[in-house]
């Protein structure tokens, strides 16, 4: 379930890479503008013969089609191979609707995208029941859907094909010249552009990064990941329609063979080789693809035939595309020079000394804290009542009744397999309970999505660690506080980081990583990690806190740290449960421990009482079996 | 009684920084039962895993039958004569019980010799013998601990490993486990037993150690472990 | 011909072709489950291999079967041998996409690669069997279709025997239950993975041998050959080689019922809408097994 590679690199390359991220994430918006802005008046310049124009005017739609595809793929990890489908649908329902039903441009646009976004959205919902690579097939699948629609509708005239589409007019004006219909191209494509850029960045783009880094762990800290992957399949996909529909009036006829299979294949080439995941991959992948071939004056098998070497080729030794040159340009230019890298040093330093232990905890008025209200005081933070669950055939949690005080530090205690990660799975979301309730301060929350459970106020940390390794830690914390605020769209409209700010720092500072929070997550040592990790669960209005397994494998004195952040959260009003194997810190740090069983409840006191009873040794310890009744086995 | 295994400081881990072991020293002698025992957490696991080559690193010193095997790779750890019973279920669910059997000898270049090995085993587990065509899915909690013992039984091992057999078994089940692995130990096999039902365990075996926090805590024979009431303590932190 | 007789024709096609389509879908399934790798460069195997046989036979006067058996090993050294161990062996953990990524090149590359380098024409190839029908009870048996059957039943028989009755192929069915374990127990899981690419090569270097002179050898065949491989393994059931066999035996019934009686365009609409069916209602498909969280550690 948890499963997670790992990535063996040293700080510095951590380092150098994230900075390699940051440049590509954060690439300036002014940045942007400009090179969209450029792309906008290619086709119109002057001084280009026609069919240049018509080129120019041709990649720039690419470029919004190879966009959204690099929405999809590079950002939420769908590989969709249809993505030339849709071109083709959009292109087929302007012209059919402007040549049979004398539609205008612009109602059949509409149609196109509300017929667009019903076959998306199905698609998508079929797509997210099977795994990424047989989601792809899927797709290939798909476009055979597409080119049946195609010939079945098209045959209807009496001509194969749907010569004679009219350009669109704006205001009156028809855009019949190249000259213009380049320019409205290439203002619609600017203004696509700008759509996926705002979607790949800020809130949305760092969901995207999280649902790439560590989809389970995206779920756990609040983001939706099928809504993102919907959004991004449909928005992607409506991208191509766009683009589609632009197409046929640029060409004027098109007929089943205007869009073969092998679209969809130079859709994908273009990602890959510009670059997925990066805003600039599309733009440089489409150009590159549309163009070169010209230069070359092949055939497109040939340069397909290339291209697929050279994909090839990429995967192996540049996965990043030609967008990524510069990590690889960097690490190629930096091995020659043998240079220590100046800038890791700071990192590393800063590593060492936080694992010594850092600065104080100290309590910020700046984090945040839970007034118990009256009605809060009055009932249990948890109750689950009931709980029961089973794991082929053997109960991993039977009738369970357990509640949790508000504001108290629990323990939650019992040998390996008894039943403590199951509860805690079955409390936030990630297993179902086959009966029983979970109750959070009233509110029934049984069976709830992971996601759901996190907004609610509850969050947790994993056994192993369990969190985006790529991004800083001050990204970390920022995802984990996002998704709780606000709705999907108000945060793709708005980007209100800096009201976030202090509380981030404030959380940075209880537990003593403020000099890191923008190292990668991976570069820091186990120990900061586990830190981290609570850092995590406790950014952001959760009242109920669920640590599984905090101290294992980490230093003693960061044991401390973490000890410490615990009582410091405690006191300004949270309210723990704390699975731990490490008896000596549990036993000082709870107010009451829970001891499980075989998935039942054995005990359930205060330490002392625990600690000398009999039951519970037992459980440790082990029972005799020399007394059993031994069958015929 | 000669001395089959010795590990001398063995550290060992997963991830880079975080070594679950750290200088752990044990000895097993032929024809002995040996239990680690301990807190959770504590590593127990990650000794079996690091002396039969599944741990990504490790540094210290093993010796099996006098050879240095620190680096040596798994298959050849079965050569050699070691047999490991992992945690949990780890049999081929869609395999017929006699096919897990005869998988279980692979790295044998015997194939006559196998096939008596198996007749063998049959006569030992005669519980086995109406399930060979079942497949293995289907059969039980205990049923699959038989087989993996079973099947363990087939590297003609000198020594086992055997990690937490009680896990997820119903008591009656678990004291047949306990049985049967017990009964090895006249056939002069060695055992090498992780085990979280100490008391089990320890009745069964001839010498104990504690690992605590990835370390080695308390040692000795068996029977005094059983009994003394620190070692009880230290299960509960206090 | 009565319409009974034309059903018995009917779907002995069906069979015949589905068995063709079995092939490619277990070693499909063989692929998946050994190393997690989808082919999406399946059906381009194929159209490879029917490529060279024509070469071998028409062009390089080798006698057929020989030229029919040259044709699978080339096939089966260059995309299974080889390409596991260059390409694959390098993706190991670099993540789903990358794999998916390079099948995907691949098929491009191969049929890119025919098309530009050999011929973008259809060629034909020798039949192996002369044509001809024998009549069994009124229904007319084509020999070709009775052929083909029976050389894709030797090779699943084969596989089956090896798979069963070897010592390597239990290993490899090991290797696809439980890799972990098959490790702990002195397995080269490794060399379990080459030796389903090289099987899965050989399997689909056969199909397009067999599929060569029935759909002319053209270098886009590829795409449509490999989406019914797909449409079997995943109806049939991913991780089951008994439903790889069944899936292929129903694309070829669906296909040669929806020629006869529909229309042969939309044999691939229905298999679509029979693929998304599967996924939406039980995405295992008929034989496969919901892929649980293991219990088993180690």
């Amino acid at each position: 379930m948890m499963i997670h590679s790992a990535h063996q690199s040293t700080p510095e390359r951590q380092v150098e890479r994230n900075r390699g991220f940051a440049a590509a994430r954060y690439a300036s918006g002014s940045g942007r503008l400009l090179v969209l802005a450029a792309l906008l008046i290619g086709p119109s310049a002057i001084g280009l013969s026609s069919y240049n124009r018509y080129l120019a005017s041709l990649t720039l739609l690419y470029v919004l089609a190879a966009g959204g595809l690099n929405l999809m793929l590079g950002y939420a990890g769908i590989i969709s191979l249809a993505q030339g489908s849709f071109f083709g649908l959009g292109s087929y329902v302007i012209a059919i609707l402007q040549v049979h039903y004398h539609w205008s441009f612009w109602l059949a646009c509409a149609a196109s995208l509300a017929i667009g976004a019903v076959v998306a959205l199905v698609a998508a919902v079929a797509l997210l029941r099977l795994k990424m690579h047989t989601s792809a097939l899927f797709t290939l699948a798909l476009n055979v859907v597409f080119a049946l629609a195609a010939t079945h509708l098209a045959i209807g005239g009496e001509t194969l094909g749907l010569p004679g589409i009219k350009r669109p007019g704006l205001f009156g004006v028809t855009l019949r010249s190249d000259r213009a219909y380049g320019l409205f191209i290439g203002v619609v494509v600017f203004l696509g552009m700008l759509v996926v850029a705002k979607m790949t960045s800020g809130n949305w783009g760092r969901a995207f990064m999280a649902i790439r880094e560590n989809e389970p762990r995206a779920d756990a800290v609040g983001v939706n990941v099928t809504k993102y992957k919907m959004l991004a399949f449909l928005f992607g996909s409506l991208a191509a329609v766009i683009a589609g529909d632009l197409y046929a009036p640029l060409v004027g006829y098109i007929d089943p063979t205007s869009f073969p299979a092998t679209l969809s294949i130079s859709f994908l080439i273009m990602v890959i080789l510009g670059g997925r995941g990066r805003f600039a991959g599309a733009i440089i992948g489409a150009t590159v693809v549309t163009i070169l071939p010209q230069l070359l004056q092949a055939t497109a098998s040939v340069y397909l035939f290339l291209f697929g070497i050279v994909v090839v080729l990429a995967t192996l030794f540049a996965p990043d595309g030609i967008a990524g040159m510069q990590n690889v340009a960097r690490r190629w230019f930096r091995a020659a020079r043998r240079s220590p890298t100046k800038s890791s040093a700071p990192v590393e330093d800063a590593v060492k000394r936080a694992d010594q232990g850092g600065p104080a905890v100290q309590s910020r008025p700046a984090m945040r804290t839970t007034e118990p209200s009256q009605l809060a005081q009055s009932q249990p933070r948890l109750q689950t009542s009931g709980l029961s669950i089973a794991f082929g055939g053997l109960a991993a949690l039977d009738d369970v009744d357990i509640n949790v005080r508000a504001g108290e530090i629990l323990g939650l205690l019992g040998p390996n397999g008894s039943g403590k990660s199951t509860w805690i799975n079955c409390v936030t979301g990630i297993a179902k309970p086959r009966a029983g309730r979970v109750l959070h301060n009233g509110t029934d929350l049984t069976g709830g999505a992971p996601h759901i459970v996190w907004r609610r106020g509850v969050a947790r940390t994993f056994q192993r660690l369990e969190n985006f390794r790529h991004l800083t830690v001050y990204d970390n914390l920022l995802i984990a506080l996002q998704e709780s605020h606000g709705s999907t769209w108000s945060r793709l409209l708005r980007d209100r980081q800096d009201r976030w700010r202090d509380e981030i720092e404030g959380v940075l500072a209880l537990v003593g990583l403020t000099d890191l929070r923008d190292a990668p997550i991976g570069s820091l040592s186990y120990g900061q990690q586990k830190l981290c990790d609570l850092a995590m669960a406790l950014v952001g209005a959760s009242d109920l806190i669920f640590l599984d397994e905090p101290m294992a494998g980490v230093n003693p004195t960061l044991i401390q740290r973490l000890v410490e952040t615990i009582r410091v959260a405690n006191r300004a009003g949270r309210t723990f449960v704390i699975v731990e194997h490490n008896m000596k810190v549990i036993m000082g740090l709870c107010s009451r421990i829970v001891v499980l069983e075989n998935g039942k409840v054995i005990a359930d006191g205060p330490p002392s009482e625990i600690q000398s009873d009999e039951r519970v040794l037992e459980a440790y310890f082990g029972v005799d079996y020399d007394g059993v009744e031994l069958g015929k086995g | 009684m000669t001395t089959l295994l010795t590990v001398e400081n063995l550290s060992a881990g997963y991830e880079r920084g975080a070594e679950t072991l750290h200088e752990v020293s044990l000895e097993v002698r032929t024809g002995q039962v040996v239990s680690i025992i301990g807190p959770n957490g504590a590593g127990k696991s990650t000794v079996l895993r690091a002396i039969f080559g599944m741990t990504p690193w490790r540094t210290g010193s093993i010796h099996f039958e006098g050879a240095e095997v620190l680096g040596v790779r798994t298959h050849e750890m079965l050569s050699r004569g070691v047999a490991f019973i992992a945690q949990g279920q780890n049999i081929f669910p869609e395999l017929s019980v006699a096919r897990n059997l005869e998988i279980g000898a692979y790295i044998r270049k015997d194939r006559h010799t196998v096939r008596q090995d198996i007749e063998a085993v049959y006569e030992k587990y005669p519980a086995l013998v109406p399930l060979r065509n079942r497949v293995a899915g289907l059969l039980s909690g205990g049923q699959v601990r038989m087989l993996e013992i079973a099947r363990a039984l087939l590297v003609r091992p000198k020594l086992i490993l055997v990690d937490e057999p009680s896990l997820g078994l119903s008591p009656l089940m678990s004291a047949q486990v306990f049985k049967d692995l017990g009964a090895l130990k006249k056939e002069g096999i060695s055992i090498l037993i992780v085990e979280q039902n100490a008391e089990a365990s320890l009745r069964m075996s001839e010498y104990a150690y504690v690992i605590e926090g990835g370390r080695n805590g308390m040692q000795g024979p068996a029977d005094r472990m059983r009994t003394d009431a620190a070692v009880r303590m230290a299960y509960l932190g206090a | 011909m009565s319409g009974l007789q034309q059903l018995a024709v009917v779907l002995l096609a069906g069979l015949s072709f589905g068995s063709i389509y079995s092939m490619m879908a277990i070693g499909f399934s063989l692929l998946w489950q050994t190393s997690r790798t989808i082919n999406f460069a399946q059906g381009d195997f194929a159209t490879l291999a029917g490529f060279l046989l024509i070469a071998f036979v028409v062009d390089w006067k080798t006698p057929l079967v020989l030229g029919a058996i040259l044709a699978v090993v080339c096939v089966a050294v260059v995309l299974g041998y080889v390409f596991r161990a260059t390409i694959i062996r390098r993706m190991h953990g670099r993540g789903l996409m990358s794999v998916v990524i390079a099948t995907f090149a691949l098929s491009t590359v191969i049929e890119n690669g025919l098309a530009a380098l050999w011929t973008p024409q259809p060629l034909a190839a020798p039949s192996i069997v002369p044509t001809g029908t024998w009549h069994v009870g009124g229904v007319p048996v084509g020999k070709q279709t009775v052929f083909d059957f029976a050389v894709a039943a030797v090779m699943l028989i084969g596989l089956e025997l090896f798979l069963n009755r070897t010592r390597t192929g239990l290993a490899l069915q090991a290797t696809a239950q439980n890799a972990p374990v098959a490790r702990m127990l002195g397995l080269n899981t490794r060399r379990m993975i080459t030796y389903a690419f090289v099987i899965n090569a050989v399997l689909a270097g056969a199909a397009g041998v067999l599929l060569a002179h029935i759909y002319f050898a053209q270098w886009d065949n590829g795409l449509q050959l490999g989406l019914y491989a797909f449409y079997a393994a995943i109806i049939g059931g991913l991780n089951s080689p008994r439903g790889a066999l069944v899936g292929g035996l129903v694309v070829g019934l669906v296909q040669s019922i929806s020629a006869a009686y529909i229309s042969s365009t939309y044999a691939s609409g229905i298999l679509v809408a029979a693929l998304i069916a599967t996924v939406l209602v039980r995405p295992q498909g008929l034989l496969g097994q919901r892929e649980l969280v293991k219990e088993y550690t180690a």
